[in-house]
């Protein structure tokens, strides 16, 4: 298991564009990924369940890796985060 | 979450989608957003509405009505999970332009009123009114197919689905 965290720098939060590029991405991996506050994750491969956690500016994104890829995809989620959030 | 009965019944039928607002449907590559005119977030398609009311396109619950206004999600009675957004790039209007009509975990039924919007003012930012429809959980379906139209109103169909077998 492999998690990681991020803080939210983009003054729009996590909106529908990056939501749907971020499910996109970890979609191709075949671990799976809870994303979400600390007490409140969700399936990250579910569009409408991270759109729903209508994380904004400031707030502290978690996400958990578990699987056989758990480390390639918390890299490439860690720089979609660095670069578009 | 819904009753066995709703599921009986959306197994032997498909599942309709209806445009969200009165307008005039448009090839997606004339949406001026990769995201959605790649269709990156699930099948999209795209209305250039005609009048300021965005209304549900399929009868069920409002999942989220985002904080900014500009956009809702629904889920179907069969589990089709829809994101409407109003505008292009209209999340940097922060709420500017946009009267909800409904709550979040409303039941509503298909083209019941959902979302108002001052299209005059969009347009006074620069901003596109174009709004795109996408179907989010696709791969949870057996077949998602989109249905060309021209001239469309909340009761012209634009998606069809099949539930899996």
């Amino acid at each position: 298991m492999v998690e990681i965290s991020y803080v939210i720098t983009d003054p729009r939060g996590i909106h529908a564009r990056p939501a749907g590029q971020l499910v996109k991405l970890l979609s191709k991996y075949k671990c799976s990924v809870q994303m979400g506050t600390k007490e409140n994750k969700v399936d990250a491969k579910r569009l409408i369940a991270v759109m729903k956690l209508a994380l904004a500016q400031g707030n502290e994104l978690f996400l958990v890796f578990d699987g056989e890829d758990e480390k390639a995809a918390s890299e490439a989620a860690l720089e979609f985060l660095k670069s578009n959030l | 979450m819904f009753g066995s009965f709703a599921k009986m019944l959306s197994k032997n039928k498909d599942i309709a989608v209806n445009a969200p607002c009165k307008g005039k449907m448009i090839d997606n590559s004339d949406i001026p957003d990769e995201t959605f005119a790649d269709s990156i977030l699930g099948p999209t398609v795209a209305i250039m509405p005609s009048d300021n009311t965005v209304c549900a396109p399929v009868s069920g619950k409002i999942i989220q009505l985002f904080r900014t206004k500009h956009a809702f999600t629904i889920c179907s009675q069969e589990n089709v999970e829809i994101l409407v957004h109003i505008g292009i790039n209209t999340v940097d209007l922060n709420g500017q332009g946009f009267e909800a009509l409904v709550n979040e975990n409303d039941e509503v039924k298909q083209g019941d009123p959902i979302i108002k919007f001052d299209a005059d003012f969009i347009k006074s930012k620069n901003l596109s009114t174009i709004i795109p429809m996408v179907i989010c959980n696709e791969s949870d379906f057996e077949q998602v197919n989109k249905i060309n139209a021209d001239d469309v109103d909340t009761h012209t169909q634009l998606f069809s689905i099949q539930a899996k077998k």
